[in-house]
């Protein structure tokens, strides 16, 4: 995308809540303790997976990968992903095998702490719990190097049958998330967008599957369009919402999959009921039309309630559960105007005027 | 008064913080939607691009369609009562820090403009914006507006400013010493290429006084060193640019001087008086020089200074005080209104002021006479000519005072012949009814002033008025208030309150200095009513 110049117009046609967004980013903005602790205990993961003779005889060189390697993720952390690259991993290994020795290894290292077990075996993957940090996990998986039908060099991870190998490309991911997100593309209107948007379907659908990578790939796809964009913050929230709406629309209304945009011909495999998966894509819709709508608003206030309503709440640096996306200071929090006189340029603020002397 | 409870809420205050607060919101969303970028961290600050071909009548480059520079702008804790600050980048640092979004840009559109340094920029390198408009009305409250403004300034800046220099101090361009003693000169002329001496007054003031001398360090022989209290006077003529550096500053000097300059820095010398020219008008800024290291560059700031000479306390004075100057004015009653017309007469440049009362100052006199309580017994004529003799010591005016009242025509002949104005300030009905009926005779010009009915109002009456004028009509005044006693035998002390006195006051010096200017222009008398209900107290 080439960036246009921009010109200002004497009305303000759109509300955009300059002030309200930025805080409303603010307030989704994973917390201090939480970007503490994520290296730390990925650290601590990578550290004991290394030190381990048969995980290092298989070339192990981890990296870090998902939401907080992207930068997208939002408030709450829960889990941090340590990406195990096995470069000289036979061939014949299973990943049932692989997947054992990660366990071996982590269940010693991070044993049960009264008696609750700290590693858990997931479909994929090892998860260990760091209570120490507020609940926050990391989710260790093994992966071995693999090239593609397209020629393109990729990875594989354990399927959830531990007998067979699926086919993934995260670092294409965050390849991407750089790209759309620098000078020459949205100039930094990325990654703040996908965190909103991720907010919203936190706001609209809460623990419920498809989670938030889904939409953010959604969110990218959205992107590519050529569709999103705009000024601000605003209005490129609401159009991401509303392409982002027509791409959840069409990969789960109409059925059409989504495409994995980090593999050729793949579609992305896409957790949750598809009962769930629509009810995602009709709340983007609704939420879509009732953001165009506060876009225009003439009414300002009832303009930042609709925003409020769709971005919802995330927990405060207090630990209540509050709305991120602050009411403007003219309004009441139910979406009415308050009281005062308004100091804009133009008015008299000194009745006698400017050839006073005193 | 009663102290406001801060236990109560305050929603005056809280409405004001509103108002702040949307004004603010209502400018961040002018700055997002013209395409502008908050910066991450520290003070609130936004940059972006200005485009002059988005703003029609600007002047344009020659090639391409339009300049653009990028800028930085910080709306400041203060907003939207204080202007915001808008400070252009450099072009590598923009090209560094805006990337495609810049280079594109240039290469579809326009020429960056890299902003220049002359007068149009303040001294933290901001862009000097609404510089005549009207401050009140806050007009860079509107984003838009103000994007606008910096816009024209960039096509202006680009264009070389076609039009006149504006009219701004020096210091604006420098960096303010910590030592904030005003830096009091008087003429200069002469002065050039020497060191002067600030001798430290009362007040914080370091006064130009006379030749520096330097001390020797380390006895005979030693070096020269030049006491902190020097300043070394230059004389840079009329200026292109303001002065931002040392470098700079060499640059407007002579080789002779700035070799002698540079000398004397080596020898101590902190301290350059830069006498400097701007629209025909002559300046001095104050420098402190201080090198924050040894081999760094020295770094200048500015220290307050402030011309005291005739010259400078005339522009204050009555606009005509050079014509005011060859009037002589005769005061008759040094009472409260008449130590204040003799008081504003003088300070507006009369040539000759003559004071007349043969009353001495009581205690009970200062809450509304011009003399303090230091005057008490002394006669108020001669107390007032100390006074301003005293207060003034610069002023042109010559006072001459008598100790006596006004009893017979001749003494109202001869007063009124010997001057061109006679004040009438006196509550001595004999001596007003003497100057008015001398001056309605051809006597002379007087002007009697005087407070109505303890404060009902104010009035001056001009004998003899011009051909075919009638005087003001004779007020109807409210009833009489009970009289009110000093202990003794005595007249009637008068309630009229401070105010009313002022007001007297300047209303006749007010006629008077147009009766002595514009004789034919000024009507017979003027009244102003100052309680049309009459205060009960």
């Amino acid at each position: 995308m080439t960036p246009r110049p921009h010109r200002w117009t004497k009305e303000v046609p759109l509300n955009v809540f300059s002030t309200q967004f930025d805080k409303a980013l603010e307030n989704i903005e994973p917390t201090q303790d939480d970007k503490d602790h994520a290296p730390e205990a990925h650290d601590q993961v990578k550290t004991v997976l290394a030190a381990d003779d048969v995980i290092s005889g298989w070339g192990f060189s981890p990296i870090l990968i998902g939401s907080y390697k992207r930068r997208v993720s939002i408030r709450r952390m829960k889990d941090v992903d340590v990406f195990g690259r096995l470069l000289t991993v036979g061939a014949d290994e299973l990943p049932a095998t692989l997947l054992k020795e990660f366990e071996r290894v982590l269940k010693a290292a991070f044993p049960a702490v009264n008696g609750k077990p700290r590693v858990a075996r997931q479909a994929r993957s090892l998860q260990v719990a760091f209570p120490e940090y507020d609940g926050l996990y990391v989710d260790a998986v093994p992966a071995r190097p693999y090239t593609t039908p397209y020629g393109e060099k990729v990875w594989q991870l354990p399927m959830r049958n531990e007998q067979d190998w699926q086919v993934t490309n995260p670092e294409e991911l965050g390849r991407l998330t750089t790209e759309l997100n620098d000078a020459d593309h949205h100039n930094g209107m990325y990654v703040p967008t996908v965190k909103l948007m991720r907010q919203t379907r936190r706001s609209l659908m809460g623990k419920k599957k498809p989670g938030g990578l889904v939409v953010e790939i959604a969110t990218l796809h959205a992107f590519r369009t050529g569709r999103v964009g705009g000024a601000t913050q605003a209005e490129y929230f609401v159009s991401a919402l509303r392409e982002t709406a027509t791409v959840l629309t069409s990969a789960f209304v109409l059925g059409l999959g989504l495409d994995d945009p980090t593999l050729q011909g793949e579609k992305v495999y896409v957790r949750g009921d598809d009962a769930d998966k629509q009810a995602l894509a009709n709340a983007f819709r609704e939420a879509a039309d009732k953001a165009e709508t506060a876009l225009h608003n003439s009414d300002r206030c009832a303009a930042a309630k609709a925003f409020r309503d769709i971005l919802g709440k995330a927990v405060d640096d207090l630990g209540n559960n509050d709305y991120v996306f602050p009411m403007p200071s003219e309004c009441n929090l139910d979406g009415t105007v308050k009281r005062f006189a308004a100091v804009t340029a133009g008015d008299r603020q000194v009745p006698a005027g400017n050839r006073r002397f005193g | 008064m009663t102290e406001p409870d801060h236990t109560e809420p305050r929603p005056a205050l809280e409405q004001v913080r509103v108002a702040a607060a949307v004004a603010l919101d209502a400018f961040r969303d002018a700055l997002a939607g013209a395409g502008f970028r908050r910066l991450p961290g520290g003070a609130e600050r936004w940059r972006g691009l200005l485009d002059t071909s988005t703003v029609p009548d600007l002047p344009a480059p020659s090639t391409g369609v339009g300049w653009v520079t990028v800028v930085e702008i910080e709306p400041g804790p203060e907003f939207p009562f204080a202007m915001p600050s808008v400070r252009p980048l450099e072009k590598a640092y923009a090209e560094a820090v805006m990337r495609a979004a810049y280079s594109n840009y240039r290469a579809a559109y326009s020429n960056y403009h890299e902003a220049g340094h002359g007068w149009h920029r303040n001294g933290d390198g901001g862009m000097c914006l609404f510089i005549e408009a009207d401050h009140t009305r806050l007009p860079w409250a509107d984003g838009v507006q103000l994007l606008e403004q910096a816009t024209a300034w960039v096509a202006h800046d680009a264009a070389g400013w076609p039009g006149p220099e504006p009219a701004l101090d020096l210091e604006r361009y420098l960096p303010a010493t910590a030592d904030t003693r005003l830096i009091v000169y008087s003429d200069l002329t002469g002065e050039d290429g020497r060191p002067l001496r600030l001798r430290p007054q009362r007040n914080d003031i370091l006064r130009v006084t006379g030749r520096a001398a330097p001390t020797r360090a380390g006895g005979r022989g030693g070096q020269h060193r030049w006491p902190d209290d020097t300043a070394f006077v230059v004389n840079v003529g009329r200026l292109g640019a303001p002065i931002r550096d040392w470098a700079g500053l060499l640059g407007l000097l002579d080789a002779d001087t700035a070799r002698q300059l540079e000398r004397s820095v080596d020898q101590g010398l902190r301290r350059v008086l830069v006498r400097y020219e701007r629209h025909d008008t002559v300046g001095v800024l104050a420098l402190r020089l201080t090198r924050p290291a040894t081999g760094a560059p020295l770094q200048l700031a500015y220290q307050p200074t402030a011309p005291d000479d005739a010259t400078t306390r005339l522009l204050r004075a009555h606009p005509a005080a050079a014509r005011l100057s060859d009037y002589s004015v005769a005061v008759v009653g040094i009472g409260s209104i008449g130590s204040n017309v003799a008081d504003l007469l003088h300070r507006s440049g009369v040539g000759t002021l003559h004071l007349l009362d043969g009353e001495r100052l009581v205690p009970g006199n200062p809450t509304r006479h011009l003399l303090d309580d230091s005057y008490i017994g002394r006669p108020k004529s001669l107390g007032v000519q100390t006074w301003l003799r005293e207060h003034r010591p610069t002023s042109h005016t010559t006072v001459t005072a008598a100790v006596g009242s006004l009893t017979t025509i001749e003494d109202a002949i001869t007063l009124l012949a010997g001057c061109d104005l006679v004040v009438d300030a006196t509550a001595d009905s004999t001596a007003s009814a003497l100057l008015a009926a001398t001056a309605r005779n051809g006597g002379g010009q007087l002007l009697s002033a005087c407070v109505l009915a303890d404060g009902y109002a104010v009035r001056v009456d001009r004998i003899p008025t011009r051909r075919g004028d009638t005087p003001v009509p004779t007020p109807r005044l409210p009833a009489r208030r009970p009289e009110k006693y000093e202990t003794g035998c005595g007249s009637p002390v008068s309630t009229t309150p401070p105010a009313a006195v002022w007001h007297a006051a300047a209303l006749a010096a007010h006629h008077a200095i147009r009766l002595l200017l514009e004789p034919d222009q000024v009507p017979a008398g003027e009244m102003i009513v100052l309680e049309p209900q009459t205060v009960v107290p």
